[in-house]
């Protein structure tokens, strides 16, 4: 036994062929059985190291998920919007701390990743790095990019390791009212006035293209992703979420008689899969590079947040505290 | 009635600036945690708001984003406090300790209101206001006893800067004294008394010092606002205008 | 040069944008971590729900109620620093936690940073009924030492057949913050705040009146 101050030994660069085969044996096989891995397990240097990133780029997609549709929090047509736009993006914000909480468990603190994020050293979702222009904007994003999300997450969710699975149980249940609202949001709009309408295209339209990127490029099998797989860290290939998403929402959308920016875009329906125009996978690349619309804004938002709440830490922080790992 | 009206009015317009005002930090407020926990503070003011709005709208008045959303500045009733900008969250902070310990006050006395759905009403969101005291006051303890110089400061000075915008608060309206022989409401006045016990003994907990003589900021109650509030409402109801007589 | 945003919020922050001032985070700078457990409903157990960053425990408690009971239902809310609950090792695989053999002596040279046991009379026991599920809370025990603590829950619950174990949490109950009766109200309005749920969101109706408008046009 020992007490809540106990920290993880240093993330070291162990080989895989370096590991304790008798502990990797017998950790391949409580995963291959269904079981979970706690933060208090064994596990090899790589399966954290993976995770940690994984859990962590998915945290910085939450905390800087919220400033897109942040932009339409002060102008939201009407109680009922203003209410839940505020209600949706706090969720981000929530998500982002129960993950960074989650990733915390494997040894790496909020701060600095909080540094890797804002010093452009850790990633996250290139689609937050686009501009909402209008109200349809934030409604396109409330539904489809939450979507798409949503086939992330819910997969990720049958994961091996337990605190993100835990994490993303409580996340996807108020994902769904993201999804259920902005569709909603989109609905009033696509069935509303000729003004209305067109704005909603015209989001559609601006999203639809990294909505493609979302997923990332079409996998190449490796040995390495062969062993995330197998540890039940990656739960599924790049275009098998893809498709998912695609088979789920484009006849939502078409439904609604807008138009989908893509004249490739068809389903086989004998194989089930959809094809599509090629995305601009070099747009893709260049954004994740920093090289978007809004990447620098976006980082000088959060640097300007955490520099703004400095005093706050300062002021607060009892000179006797200690930093000690969450549990689970 | 035009009293009921009046007070429903100035809290609920009271409400609704306020909400909106605390709503601006969602997403890029300081830490996490308190960032969700200042948003929900912001979307229970504006459900209060909402509520209000729809008590009017019962007594023949529009409906409640008409009310809340398409009015002119000058047609306001609240107090000039709540539209001042967020500031810094020192000053934010300030403000949701001074205001909300005047609405828990408000609230409790509201319960006996002669109006029944606001009494109803009053007794169902007073545990939500109670929680809303407790985190201001928690963090004006905390602020208020800061570790560093500069903490104590910025308090001190927000509190200088705020209290006199507090005290508006209380501000009689027009029809103070129907409002209180119909038994709708105790009256500011009370209120104030009560608040200014609450107000000085959380601070008598911290290293801060409450303005001596401080004359209250007024004008919001007879309708006399900052150029804040225009500004704020204009932004806020852009989208609703586009085209008000639609869903959206 | 100052970031002229979209969002009129952020415009406002009046940032620089090359923002070259950034001040990397220090350790501590986000505080230090506290446990939370949640009782849905009364009667129902309190599960551990995740944790929160803050100063100290009754901040902890202010935030904690609103990362971890801002839907549904809430009766009770416990909040507890994470220094103050001691985790057990995990049972080997078909047995209990309670047959793992700790000696008094080693469980009693554990420490508890910010605990002064001369002032503790009872423990909070709780338990993980097999890896990948929450911590529940089964009940307390009345102990001075955390070797009595551990001993008097294995009388007590080694044998709970709806709540095996395979790993436990002890912590001292006077170190938690925990909702009294009367703040019970600070709950009141959950049920009115619905527009946090999927369920409010309805457009059939709509999707439907489109498509019928669509038909009748065509």
């Amino acid at each position: 036994m020992y007490g809540g101050g106990n920290t993880f030994e240093k993330i070291t660069a162990t080989k895989l062929e370096d590991e304790d085969p008798i502990l990797l044996q017998e950790f391949e096989e409580k995963i291959a059985k269904g079981g979970k891995i706690e933060p208090q397990d064994w596990m090899p240097a790589l399966y954290r190291k993976q995770l940690t990133r994984m859990i962590e780029q998915h945290a910085h997609s939450e905390i800087i998920g919220a400033l897109p549709e942040g932009t339409w929090i002060t102008r939201a047509p009407g109680f009922r919007r203003k209410r839940a736009i505020l209600a949706k993006v706090q969720d981000e914000i929530g998500h982002a701390q129960l993950l960074y909480s989650a990733a915390e468990t494997l040894g790496k603190t909020r701060e600095a990743m909080i540094n890797d994020l804002v010093t452009g050293k850790s990633k996250y979702s290139n689609i937050f790095n686009y501009p909402a222009y209008t109200w349809a904007d934030a409604a396109v994003i409330a539904w489809l990019v939450d979507a798409a999300a949503i086939v992330n997450q819910t997969a990720n969710a049958k994961g091996s390791y337990g605190p993100y699975s835990r994490a993303l149980d409580r996340i996807c249940i108020e994902e769904s009212f993201h999804l259920k609202y902005g569709h909603d949001a989109v609905v009033y709009l696509a069935t509303g006035t000729d003004m209305q309408r067109q704005m909603v295209q015209e989001a559609l339209n601006r999203w639809w293209k990294p909505l493609m990127h979302f997923f990332g490029p079409p996998d190449k099998q490796s040995k390495h992703t062969e062993i995330l797989m197998r540890w039940k860290v990656k739960m599924g290939t790049n275009d098998e979420m893809r498709n998912q998403f695609m088979d789920m929402y484009v006849p939502k959308i078409w439904e609604l008689g807008l138009d989908i920016p893509d004249a490739e875009l068809g389903k086989d329906e004998e194989t089930g899969i959809w094809s599509f125009a090629d995305p601009d996978w070099e747009e893709f690349k260049r954004v994740i590079n920093g090289d978007g619309p809004l990447n620098k804004e976006r980082l000088a938002v959060r640097k300007a947040v955490e520099n703004n709440s400095e005093w706050i830490r300062k002021a607060i922080l009892s000179p006797e505290s200690k930093y000690v790992v969450p549990l689970a | 009635m035009e009293a009921l009206k009046e007070l429903l009015f100035k809290m609920a317009d009271d409400s609704l600036v306020i909400g909106h005002r605390m709503g601006e930090w969602t997403g890029i407020a300081p830490m996490m945690e308190e960032d969700l926990a200042f948003s929900s503070i912001a979307q229970d003011k504006l459900g209060h708001a909402n509520t209000l709005y729809d008590m009017l709208h019962e007594l023949g008045e529009a409906d409640a984003d008409t009310l809340g959303f398409l009015r002119s500045a000058n047609e306001f009733r609240n107090c000039q406090f709540v539209e001042l900008p967020i500031g810094d969250y020192d000053f934010s902070l300030v403000r949701h300790f001074l205001f909300d310990n005047a609405e828990f006050i408000r609230y409790k006395h509201l319960a006996n209101s002669s109006h029944e759905p606001l009494a109803k009403f009053a007794r169902k969101v007073i545990g939500e206001v109670r929680y809303h005291v407790m985190h201001g006051n928690a963090w004006m303890k905390k602020l208020g006893n800061s570790h560093t110089a500069e903490g104590l400061e910025r308090m001190q000075q927000q509190l200088n800067f705020a209290f006199p915008y507090a005290l508006g608060v209380f501000e009689h309206s027009p029809s103070e004294n129907e409002i209180k022989d119909q038994g709708y409401f105790v009256g500011e006045d009370t209120v104030k008394e009560e608040w200014m016990n609450t107000i000085k003994s959380v601070i008598a907990e911290t290293k801060l010092t409450l303005p001596e003589n401080a004359e209250p900021v007024t004008g919001g109650r007879k309708h006399e606002h900052t150029e804040h509030l225009s500004t704020m409402l204009e932004e806020m109801s852009v989208t609703l205008r586009l085209d008000p007589s639609v869903e959206w | 040069m100052k970031i002229d945003s979209l969002d009129p919020r952020v415009s406002r922050l009046k940032i620089s944008a090359d923002n070259s001032d950034f001040r990397p985070l220090a350790n501590l700078d986000d505080l230090t971590t506290y446990q939370v457990f949640v009782r849905l409903k009364d009667k129902r157990p309190l599960l551990h729900v995740g944790i929160v960053h803050g100063p100290d425990l009754e901040i902890a408690f202010m935030h904690a109620k609103e990362q971890y009971s801002r839907r549904l239902t809430c009766t009770e809310l416990w909040v507890v620093p994470t220094a103050q609950v001691i985790c057990s090792d995990y049972a080997f695989v078909g047995e209990s936690v309670y047959e793992l053999e700790y000696s008094a002596a080693d469980l009693d040279n554990i420490e508890l940073p910010g605990v002064d046991l001369s002032n503790v009379s009872s423990f909070e026991i709780f338990h993980q009924s097999k890896r990948g599920v929450q911590q529940k809370h089964v009940g307390s025990v009345e102990a001075t030492s955390l070797s009595g603590a551990f001993l008097k829950a294995k009388e007590a619950f080694a044998n709970l057949p709806k709540a095996p174990a395979v790993s436990i949490w002890l912590s001292p109950s006077n170190a938690f913050r925990k909702s009294t009766e009367d703040e019970k109200e600070i709950w009141n309005m959950l049920d009115e705040k619905r527009y946090r749920d999927a369920i409010v969101y309805k457009v059939k109706h709509k999707i439907d009146a489109y498509k019928e408008k669509v038909r009748s046009n065509a």
